[in-house]
């Protein structure tokens, strides 16, 4: 019995399909951003749909509050409107072919284990992605929490932030000297 | 206090009427029209209000043939705007160009779902409301991005890199602002934000921690005028330099979409505001009991209205009383003063709420 869950599930993963073949494939550059934008929103629906709500919400803050408007400067430093993507050619064609047919391969291997009716040790508790749950597992230095990871991410980020101000300062030095 | 609300025995009935998918697809229907109207309303009410704002500070009278004061002068424009040809230019992006007046109106659509107008008045309570906020009011730059590059006009793109970068710079301090009052109140759903407020006026937020409250509230009213492109922070679309900005090759209905995504982000902005710190939709009460009867007595959302409107008056008296400010001094104001003192006035909360030295 399919019910109306199902049809939208299937729905929105043949859109996501479309929308991450034409982020790939798009000879324009704008054109698979707007794309992969596409598919930032679908994948964020499909979250909400699962009931993870919180995880949908920090893809779309991350993605589309953050990375997608660093892309899409990029985009605009670098290309012209309408301006076509040279062929990639051969080598790197079979290259990304290959890892991605590897990466398929992998997470068909992960799917497979959850084939089939899911039993009741396998139901996920309901509130294991809410704000809450999240925040404690974050910052708790336990077995199941992730206390270090997050500090280390923090300092690689403050790495990342000194890392960039000393390039900004060398191109400026560079720049008066000129 | 008793909440005076329809809107849930509308849900109720509604479910005992229809099956179940179709019920829930029809209470979501009803309070999506509910805020398109509340988004169209907003707008025309408040192009009047600013028309007649700016002119009372210019010493003028402002709009007044159109209607009694004028009220109708903004509904004679949206025909106007409406009836104007959409000229396309040839040579920009398409798609880009068709898209971009959509995500703004959109993303501040968005935010008005979660505002909590009343006790039962809010569309959606997420319990990462703040998380929510932040993440769809993207939607705003993405589109202001987008447009400015699919003109393929110079001035476009100028003003659309300016508005990005003055966007993205200035949701640092106003989300550091949201910040405090999540850790102030222990909680990330709004409405749960407002209920935190409960009691006199010195339970708002912006009183109930000592100085840090008002300098919040202060630093969230700088960035958000910046947030919402408004004058004295206008600089994406500067006229003097930048003709109209990322908005220069729209015309018609889709520049009208960018005026209106403006100004509804204006009253989102504004609702937000009156949520964090001046306790949304609960009345002022002064602790003395005759006078706090008659206050609760009032519905919220008049409430709710009367302090957003309040914010609103404040965005506009600032527009038309200060000078622009130049791009340099716009991101040297956000990077080295306003981000510092949000990171400082944080931690100054931070010690406050865990010293509980907060006014009871």
């Amino acid at each position: 019995m399919i019910s109306v869950a199902d049809i939208c599930f299937y729905c929105l993963g043949a859109m996501l399909l479309i929308l991450a073949g034409l982020t790939v494939l798009s000879k324009n550059l704008f054109r698979s951003v707007l794309a992969f934008l596409g598919v930032i929103l679908c994948t964020a629906v499909l979250f909400i749909s699962l009931r993870a709500e919180m995880v949908a919400l920090a893809q779309l803050m991350v993605y589309v509050g953050g990375i997608l408007i660093f892309v899409l400067y990029a985009v605009f430093l670098t290309s012209e409107l309408g301006g076509k993507m040279p062929d990639p050619g051969q080598r790197r064609t079979f290259i990304a072919v290959t890892a991605s047919m590897f990466s398929l391969a992998v997470l068909l291997g992960l799917a497979w284990q959850f084939y089939g009716p899911l039993g009741a040790e396998q139901v996920i508790e309901p509130n294991i992605a809410s704000l809450k749950s999240l925040g404690f597992r974050l910052l708790n230095p336990g077995p199941d929490g992730f206390l270090i990871p997050f500090e280390l991410i923090s300092v690689l980020l403050l790495a990342a932030m000194v890392g960039a101000i000393a390039i900004a300062k060398q191109s400026a030095k560079s720049g008066a000297k000129s | 206090m008793t909440p005076l609300s329809i809107t849930h025995p509308l849900g109720d009935w509604i479910r005992q009427q229809l099956p179940s998918p179709f019920a829930a697809i029809a209470n979501g229907l009803i309070a999506v029209i509910a805020i398109a109207m509340l988004v169209v309303v907003t707008a025309i009410f408040l192009v009047w209000l600013e028309r007649k704002v700016c002119a009372r500070f210019q010493a003028r009278l402002g709009p007044t043939r159109v209607g009694p004061f004028g009220l109708l002068q903004p509904v004679a424009d949206a025909i106007k705007l409406l009836m104007k040809e959409n000229i396309r230019p040839r040579t920009v992006d398409q798609l880009a160009y068709f898209l971009a007046p959509l995500l703004p109106i959109t993303g501040s659509f968005l935010v008005l779902i979660v505002i909590p107008f009343d006790h039962n008045l809010q569309v959606l309570d997420p319990d990462a409301g703040i998380v929510y906020v932040t993440a769809v009011s993207g939607m705003g730059i993405l589109g202001v991005l987008i447009g400015g590059w699919g003109s393929n006009n110079k001035y476009s793109l100028l003003g659309s890199m300016r508005a990005g970068a003055q966007l993205f710079s200035y949701e640092l301090s106003m989300v550091l602002c949201m910040l405090l009052i999540v850790m102030a109140s222990g909680t990330a759903s709004l409405r749960n934000i407002v209920l935190s407020q409960q009691g006199t006026i010195l339970d708002w937020w912006i009183f109930k921690l000592p100085v840090a409250g008002l300098v919040a509230f202060l630093l969230f009213i700088v960035s958000s005028t910046a947030e919402l492109n408004r004058g004295p922070l206008d600089l994406s679309e500067a006229e003097q330099e930048l003709t109209g900005g990322f908005h220069t090759e729209y015309t018609g209905i889709s520049f009208s979409m960018f005026f209106l995504a403006e100004f509804v982000n204006m009253f989102a902005a504004a609702g937000l505001g009156a949520t964090l710190f001046l306790g949304g939709f609960l009345a002022p009460q002064i602790g003395w009991h005759p006078v706090d009867q008659l206050l609760a007595f009032i519905p919220g959302f008049i409430w709710f209205a009367a302090k957003a409107y309040f914010l609103i008056f404040l965005y506009m008296w600032t527009r038309w009383t200060f000078p622009r400010l130049r791009i340099d001094h716009l991101l040297s104001l956000e990077w080295k003063f306003l981000l510092p003192a949000s990171l400082a006035n944080l931690l100054l909360a931070a010690t406050l709420v865990l010293f509980k030295w907060v006014i009871p």
